[in-house]
């Protein structure tokens, strides 16, 4: 009986380790070649930063609030990823959005990109696409540092609602 | 006795997870440095080092 039950604890212990192993792959290395990144704006993820400097930003009901330009997030991505689309939806009240600058040289050192396209969404929310080559983009590391910039136009701050990035194999 | 009979049917248990948990550390350790990220993206790798600790520690002080 002894022997029977430590034979199966000993295959479930072994097996374990290779379902990380698959669970692992199958999570970096996606079958249909895309891997999409939702920002959490309360929590750090292992792929991308919180929004930062802190002080900068005022998070409220599920909004982060932009109060000063510029701010940054980063994303740690593997370097079979070789594009990004950001979909950023983001509503103005007293800034715009001017674009998203990555880091293309060490120290500051950022090009800034406009949206390539705009759509307007419900209650003034609009929702700005960028295309990255991330081949590109500088890196220290694994680590790309993006800035989002803003415009500021009357006293106020830009809303952010959704930030999703999807890395392109 | 009964007792015993634990001891008999734990130790190797605890034995093959330091085992195994050791092995898998190492190998995620090996993978987040040629590919950094690859791990730690997901989840913290320490975790299943101080699981093989854990269960070397139980081995070593209860049953040697």
């Amino acid at each position: 009986m002894n022997k029977r039950w430590f034979a199966i604890i000993k295959i479930l212990v072994i097996l374990l380790p290779l379902g990380l192993g698959l669970w692992l792959i199958n999570k970096n290395v996606p079958v249909y070649g895309d891997l999409v990144i939702n920002a959490d704006f309360q929590h750090a993820q292992g792929a991308l930063s919180l929004i930062g400097p802190e002080i900068r930003t005022k998070y409220q009901d599920g909004v982060l609030a932009i109060l000063e330009s510029p701010v940054y997030f980063d994303l740690r991505s593997l370097p079979w990823f070789k594009a990004a689309r950001i979909y950023l939806t983001f509503k103005s009240q007293g800034a715009a959005l001017e674009g998203l600058a990555p880091q293309v040289g060490p120290g500051w050192q950022y090009q800034l990109i406009k949206p390539m396209v705009i759509m307007d969404l419900d209650d003034g929310w609009q929702k700005a696409v960028f295309e990255f080559n991330l081949t590109e983009i500088y890196q220290a590391k694994n680590v790309k540092r993006f800035l989002i910039s803003t415009i500021p136009q009357t006293d106020g701050g830009l809303l952010i609602k959704d930030l999703t990035i999807i890395l392109v194999r | 006795m009964i007792f015993s009979r634990i001891d008999n049917f734990l130790k190797p248990i605890l034995r093959l997870i330091f085992r195994v948990s050791l092995v898998t550390f190492l190998f995620l350790l090996t993978l987040e440095y040629v590919f950094p990220g690859f791990v730690t993206n997901w989840f913290n790798p320490i975790w299943i080092l101080i699981l093989s600790l854990f269960c070397a520690i139980i081995v070593i002080t209860c049953y040697d």
